[in-house]
Order: structure tokens, then C-alpha cells, then sequence
């Protein structure tokens, strides 16, 4: 009896070490299929013990004390929200995916993101292809880092982006009235500050009646009057971010690795919105480009 | 009264036809007021459905605005079903420029037909050419076009529902009026009412019936009017009924006192035929010793002229000669003028009880010439003096030596006079008066004019006009026959004559009798 009782005791103390017992500390903003093949995708590569938290669940999420609790060897952060909630961890290691962030990880050292925007050189090459010699977009002043490497791009290849900067998303209609007449392009960008369905269609309104391409971060987009975008693998951005984990629990710092930008893209292009603005579909076709179904 | 008939009555009166005025007035108004706001309705009805059609169409353009430049046939899709699940939606159309349908839905079929509105979408929802020009937006591209059909079955069936409501409240509504006007006009006409059953009770009779008076309308004043009317027609009748009763026993009074008088009239004509009797036993009686007394006046005239020769010799030789103390010479005409008295007198005994039996009998004298009326007027005063009441009376006589004769009776006119005279002297006070008669010629009128006059009482003016009546008479209770005047004036109308009063009461009366020279008409 007294055995018995032993052994009891010594697994009520050992189930609490049972219960943390997690490699990967998995924080996504909500349930969504999206999210699941980015999951699948991070699974595919390597198979980690792992807890999930979907924030949509809680009404608040105290990540930081659960990390202090069940000591990940890492986080991984699944969407926007959640990317936002990991910035607040400092010790802990923090993969990004699937977050439209724009700007540089920078501090702090412990976060690397597997970026959802392509390289700006992409984009310089697609508004080439549609003849767009100045491009506009609106940014928060948050972005002026993204903004001016993409500047840079774009000058190199000789086209002027004109920046506009809106603090929130209700100012996205003034500011694209700023632009008529001055650009022949609109470039949509993955800026939280900015990024609203009311904003989407600020942008696909401003682009019907400029008569305007219209290129977005977004394929999903295209059905919204978007001319083209770049349309991103999922299930690869899980398979980037479970490689750059391994990386780092195999030992290597966050802040000794790069962002990284999506590796399987796909250029899409809306046909009926090409015809209604008159513009050629070869030039995107050279590109790659497919239309968007 | 029977239902039938107050029914009737009903059906005439004021009251029936102003309802029926203002039910039909009311009823025409309702009609045409509830025609106009049904059509007006019903157009609204129709104009809301297109509006409505117009709205959905153009609400669908604007969310399809979008889609269709992007050609995101699922949004499509969804705003076509969306749009579809409106109420009275039966069909749905979204084409692209190029005229491809790219979504739709058919939602039923119509059953009593539709109402399509359609509306082209273009990249620019609202603005016009100018207004491109202004905000420099490009121009416009053509992006499709939204369909929309509604089902005006239930339009219809709206559309009845409200007419029949509408009518229904226009009954109830109508009904309510009349209601409210039946009462208005019971309450309006009562006073109105209330007038003419007064004035029918008062035309059955009923004076004393008094109308209502409420408020202070036509139909008041004029009640109040016709109860002042039935009062003061009530107060005439209630005087006329005293006046009849007075007048009846005044007519009562009167005849009593006529009653009375043909009575006294009766005994007095009674009187006198009695008295005609007795004149007529008297003039036997008295004709009998007076012609005795005649007879032997004349005897004793004839003794005396037979006598006188001798008398005259006895007086040569006794010239102190005398009889009964007179001398002879005197004695001798005494005798003479005695004996012709008695004859004369026992003429005039025999022509007055003539004249009585005559009088009493009736008889009617036949007219002469040459009647001298002083010897009439003589006469009438010897009859007088002989009744020897009127001591206290003197009477005088003042005659025209140079009367005229006239034709006609004597003795009737000597009857006027008499009565002439004993009205004069019956007039006179108890102490004593003046009665004067005199005779006198008028040649200017060739009448002969004999006037009596007297101081007495006079005659009242009101008496004046009755003089002549039969019968009437101030001294019927003295012995008056009231017949005197009468026959007076019947006699003297026979003589083709007249006679005029003139008198003061208190001063005394004149009395002309006039007659004419020459009686026409009357044979001598």
C-alpha cells in the first residue's frame, strides 16, 4: 500500500513535466484552411511536439507567461495577430508565417518571417511588363523602411513609385485622389495599417474608374478587380518556416538568419480587367503569368 | 295613427329630405373622393413597385459594379441569388460587356405578369460627362448590365386588398356621416319640428298649446312668434266669448224691455179700443140728451122769438122792464146768445162725439177745400182747454187773419194739432210753462206753416230720430201711447205735408207743421 501510494504521488508530480513537454508552441490567429495547409506544410518537414493555441478561442492571450511555463524551444506564428502577440516574446525563438508585415523583422533578434510579399524587383518587373512608368501606393509611415528599398528597386528598374502615407485605413480614398492624374499604375502592399476590405475596394473603385492596373500582394484580390498579383504556395511557406525552425533548434540564432520571401509563386492576371483597361496580356504571359480563374 | 302613414309622413317631411340630400351629397362625395385616392393609390402602388424595381436594379449595379470589373462570377452569383430572395423577384440577369450572362436566376414564374427594370453599369456609378471633365476621371467603361423582374401579382392582389379596404372605410366612413347627420338634423330640426306640431295642434283647435322654444334659430323665433299669435289670439277669443256673453244679456235686457213695452203697448192699444167702445156707448148715451137739449134749444128759440114781441111790448110799457135783474133790452140778446150757445154747443157736443166715434172706428174722412186752419187750430185749443189737466199751463195763440184755406181733412188735422199741443203741455214742468201757437202763411213756399212751441224739457238727441217709431214713447208709464207722433206724421204725410222739430234739452222744443196749398193727388 504504501508502494502504491509512492508511485501515485511521483506521477502527480510528474504529469505537470508531462504536460509541457512541447518542442513547437504553435499560435495562429484563427481556424481556417488556409492555416491548416500552412500547418500540413510545416508537418511535412519535420514532425515536433507541438501545442496549438488559436487566439480566436481566447478572449486574452498571455503568450508570454505560457512560454515562461511550458518553455518552447519555439513559437511559431501563424498570421498577423499572432505575429503581433510573439513580438512581445523576447527569449523564445519566433517563426513568422502568413503575416502581410511589410516591415523589417529587426528587433527583436529572436523573430525570422517567412515573408508573404515577393522581392520589390518582382513587382518593378511586373508593372514593366504592364508599361506602368509611375506606380502609387499608400503606406503608413511604419513602412518608409519597405518603402524606400522598394523605391530603390523600382528606380533601377525606371519607374518612379510615388508614396503616399495614410495613418489609417479611412484616409486610403484622399490619398488615392492624390494620385490621380499622377501615376498610371496602383500597387496594393501587405501594410496592417492600411489593409481593409473598405481599403481593397478604395483601391479596385480608384483603379476602375482611373482606368488603372491594379496589382496586388493578394490574389485573392483578383476577383476584386485586382489586374494581378502574385499568388502565393501555402503549403510551401509552411514547408519554409518548418526549415528555418529546424534551423534554429538545431542551433542557430534567429538573428544570424534572414527574412525569407515566398518560395513557390505563381503570377495571376485578370483577363476581363486587362480588356476593360485595354492593356495586352502577352507582356504577363512572357512573365509566367496565368489567368486567375 | 297607423305605421303606414307615419310612414308617409315621414317620408315628406323636412327632416326626411334634408337627410336624403345630404346621405346622397355625402355618398356621391365618398364615392368620387374614394375613386380618386384608389386610383391615386393604385399609381402609387405601380409607381413604388417600379421604384422599387429601379432601386433593386440600381442597388444590384452598384454591388455588381465591382465583380464585373473583376469578373467574379461567384459574387455575381451570390448578389444575383441575394437579389432574387427580395419579395416579388421572379428573374435576375447580370451580363457582362459583352453581352454574356454571367449570372441569373429565375425565382417562379409570373403569374399575372411583371415589371422589368434594367440598368447598364459602367466603371463611373453617378458621374455625367461634365462632371468627368471637372474631377478628371477618365472616361467611363462599359462593364454590363443588371436585369431585374418583378412579379406584380402581388401587386395586384395589394392593389385589390386596398381597394377593398378603402372601401370599406369609405362605408364606414359614409356610414359614420349619415349616422352623425341623422342625429345633427334630429337635433337641427327639432325646434322646426316641434313648430310644426304646434301649429297642427293649433290648427286643430288647441290655443292654448304652447311650442318649445330652444336656442334662438329661425325655427324659435318663429315659435316664439306664433305662441305670441296663439296667446293673443287666445285673449281675443276669450274677449269675443265675454263680449257674446255681454251681448247676449244685453239682447236678453232688451228684449225683456221690448218685451215690457209691446206688453204696455198691448194694454194701451187695448185701452183704447176699450176706449173706442166706451166712445161709442158714450156718444149714444150723450147724442141722445144733447139732441134733446138741441131740440129744445131751438124750441126754446122759437118760444123766444115768439115771445120777444110780446116781451117788447110789456118792456114799451115798463120801461124798467127786466128779467133775472138785467133790463129787458139786455136780457133780450142774453137770451138770444144763450139760446144760439146751446145750439152751438150741442153741435160741437155732437161733432166731437162724431169725431170720437170716427177716431175710435177708424173711419177715414174724406178731404174738403177751404179748411181754414186758424178755425182747426181754434178747435184743437177748445179740446185742449176742455181736458182741463193743464191749469198750470198758459197758452197762448198768435193766428194770421190772412190764412190761405187748403184742402184736406179737419178733423185729422186738428188731431195733429192736438197731439202737437198735449206734447207740449205733458213737456211742460209740474209748475207751470208757456205753450204758443201760431199759424202763418210761406208764399215763397206756398205752404201754410203752423208752429207750437214750448218751454218744456226738451227732447233728448237721441230721441230725435225716433219720434215717428210706433210705440215709442218717454211716458208709456203715465198713460203714453207712443202713437201720437206716429199718426201724426202719417196724417200730415197724407196732406203731403211735414213736420220738423227743433228742441233743447232744459230750453224747450218747436214744432213746425207744414202743409201745402194744394194737395196734389186728392180730388175735392
Amino acid at each position: 500500500m504504501r508502494i502504491l501510494l509512492y508511485i501515485i504521488t511521483c506521477l502527480i508530480l510528474v504529469m505537470p513535466s508531462l504536460a509541457g513537454a512541447y518542442d513547437v508552441l504553435v499560435v495562429q490567429d484563427q481556424r481556417s484552411p488556409t492555416y491548416d495547409a500552412i500547418l500540413q506544410g510545416f508537418r511535412s518537414v519535420r514532425q515536433l511536439k507541438e501545442r496549438v493555441i488559436v487566439m480566436q478561442d481566447y478572449a486574452e492571450n498571455d503568450l508570454l507567461r505560457i512560454t515562461r511555463e511550458d518553455h518552447p524551444a519555439l513559437v511559431l506564428a501563424v498570421g498577423g495577430r499572432a505575429l503581433i502577440e510573439a513580438r512581445k516574446l523576447h527569449q523564445t525563438p519566433v517563426v513568422s508565417v502568413f503575416s502581410y508585415a511589410i516591415q523589417q523583422s529587426g528587433p527583436p533578434s529572436n523573430l525570422v518571417q517567412v515573408k508573404m510579399l515577393m522581392p520589390a524587383e518582382r513587382f518593378a518587373a511586373l508593372f514593366r511588363a504592364l508599361g506602368a512608368k509611375r506606380v502609387g501606393t499608400v503606406l503608413t509611415p511604419m513602412s518608409s523602411g519597405f518603402a524606400a528599398e522598394a523605391t530603390e528597386a523600382f528606380r533601377k528598374a525606371g519607374i518612379r513609385l510615388v508614396v503616399r502615407e495614410a495613418m489609417k485605413p479611412g484616409n486610403v480614398p484622399k490619398q488615392l485622389e492624390a494620385l490621380k492624374s499622377t501615376v498610371d499604375a496602383l500597387w496594393l502592399l501587405p501594410d496592417p495599417g492600411i489593409v481593409t476590405s473598405e481599403s481593397v475596394e478604395a483601391f479596385a473603385l480608384f483603379s476602375m474608374q482611373q482606368r488603372l492596373p491594379w496589382v496586388s500582394f493578394s490574389d485573392a484580390h483578383l476577383k476584386k478587380g485586382a489586374t494581378a498579383a502574385f499568388g502565393i504556395d501555402i503549403f510551401d511557406m509552411g514547408r519554409q518556416a518548418a526549415e528555418t525552425a529546424g534551423s534554429i533548434m538545431a542551433g542557430v540564432k534567429p538573428a544570424d538568419l534572414e527574412d525569407i520571401h515566398p518560395r513557390k509563386t505563381r503570377l495571376r492576371f485578370n483577363h476581363p480587367v486587362l480588356e476593360h483597361l485595354g492593356l495586352s496580356v502577352e507582356p504577363l504571359r512572357q512573365l509566367g503569368g496565368s489567368t486567375a480563374e | 295613427m297607423s305605421p303606414l302613414q307615419r310612414l308617409s309622413r315621414f317620408r315628406s317631411s323636412f327632416r326626411f329630405r334634408l337627410f336624403i340630400i345630404f346621405t346622397l351629397g355625402t355618398a356621391l362625395i365618398t364615392s368620387i373622393l374614394t375613386s380618386a385616392y384608389i386610383i391615386r393609390e393604385k399609381n402609387e402602388f405601380r409607381e413604388h413597385t417600379t421604384e422599387r424595381a429601379r432601386l433593386l436594379v440600381a442597388v444590384l449595379a452598384g454591388n455588381a459594379r465591382l465583380p464585373l470589373f473583376g469578373n467574379d462570377r461567384a459574387l455575381l452569383q451570390r448578389l444575383a441569388e441575394e437579389t432574387a430572395q427580395q419579395p416579388d423577384v421572379t428573374e435576375v440577369h447580370i451580363t457582362n460587356s459583352d453581352g454574356v450572362a454571367v449570372a441569373e436566376m429565375h425565382h417562379g414564374a409570373a403569374v399575372s405578369g411583371t415589371i422589368t427594370e434594367s440598368l447598364k453599369i459602367t466603371s463611373h456609378a453617378d458621374e455625367s460627362p461634365s462632371q468627368l471633365a471637372m474631377t478628371g476621371n477618365k472616361g467611363p467603361i462599359s462593364l454590363g448590365e443588371v436585369r431585374v423582374s418583378l412579379d406584380t401579382s402581388r401587386l395586384n392582389s395589394s392593389i385589390r386588398k386596398m381597394t377593398v379596404s378603402i372601401a370599406l372605410y369609405a362605408a364606414v366612413f359614409w356610414l359614420i356621416i349619415i349616422t352623425i347627420s341623422y342625429l345633427g338634423l334630429n337635433r337641427l330640426t327639432r325646434s322646426y319640428r316641434r313648430l310644426m306640431e304646434g301649429l297642427a295642434a293649433m290648427r286643430a283647435g288647441n290655443l292654448g298649446i304652447r311650442i318649445p322654444v330652444e336656442g334662438s334659430d329661425e325655427p324659435s323665433q318663429a315659435a316664439r312668434s306664433v305662441n305670441e299669435l296663439a296667446e293673443a289670439l287666445q285673449q281675443r277669443e276669450a274677449d269675443n266669448k265675454l263680449l257674446q256673453e255681454k251681448l247676449i244679456s244685453a239682447m236678453r235686457i232688451r228684449v225683456q224691455e221690448e218685451k215690457q213695452q209691446i206688453m204696455a203697448k198691448l194694454i194701451q192699444t187695448n185701452r183704447m179700443t176699450s176706449l173706442g167702445l166706451l166712445v161709442s156707448s158714450m156718444a149714444h148715451e150723450i147724442n141722445n140728451p144733447n139732441g134733446s137739449i138741441r131740440l129744445d134749444g131751438n124750441f126754446l128759440g122759437k118760444m123766444l122769438r115768439d115771445m120777444v114781441p110780446s116781451l117788447e111790448g110789456i118792456a114799451r110799457e115798463d120801461s124798467d122792464f127786466r128779467i133775472c135783474g138785467m133790463r129787458f133790452d139786455d136780457a133780450r140778446e142774453e137770451l138770444f146768445r144763450a139760446q144760439e150757445n146751446i145750439i152751438n154747443n150741442t153741435d160741437r157736443i155732437e161733432s166731437v162725439i162724431k169725431d170720437l166715434r170716427a177716431y175710435s172706428l177708424g173711419a177715414n174722412k174724406p178731404y174738403v177745400p177751404d179748411i181754414d186752419l186758424n178755425r182747426v187750430v181754434s178747435g184743437a185749443l177748445t179740446i185742449i182747454r176742455a181736458h182741463g189737466h193743464f191749469t198750470n199751463a198758459t197758452i197762448s195763440a198768435d193766428l194770421s187773419p190772412v190764412l190761405p184755406t187748403i184742402n184736406g181733412s179737419r178733423h185729422q188735422l186738428e188731431q195733429i194739432v192736438v197731439n202737437l199741443l198735449l206734447n207740449a203741455l205733458q213737456s211742460l214742468p209740474a209748475h207751470g210753462g208757456k205753450v204758443s201757437v201760431s199759424s202763418t202763411p210761406a208764399p215763397e213756399t206756398d205752404e201754410i206753416i203752423i208752429t207750437i212751441r214750448d218751454t218744456g224739457v226738451g227732447i233728448p238727441p237721441e230721441h230725435i230720430a225716433r219720434l215717428y217709431e210706433p210705440f215709442f214713447s218717454t211716458r208709456l208709464e203715465t198713460g203714453g201711447s207712443g202713437l201720437g207722433l206716429y199718426i201724426s206724421n202719417f196724417i200730415i204725410g197724407e196732406h203731403s205735408g211735414r213736420l220738423e222739430f227743433e228742441s233743447e234739452v232744459g230750453v224747450g222744443t218747436t214744432v213746425a207743421m207744414h202743409l201745402p196749398l194744394s194737395l196734389p193727388g186728392h180730388s175735392v
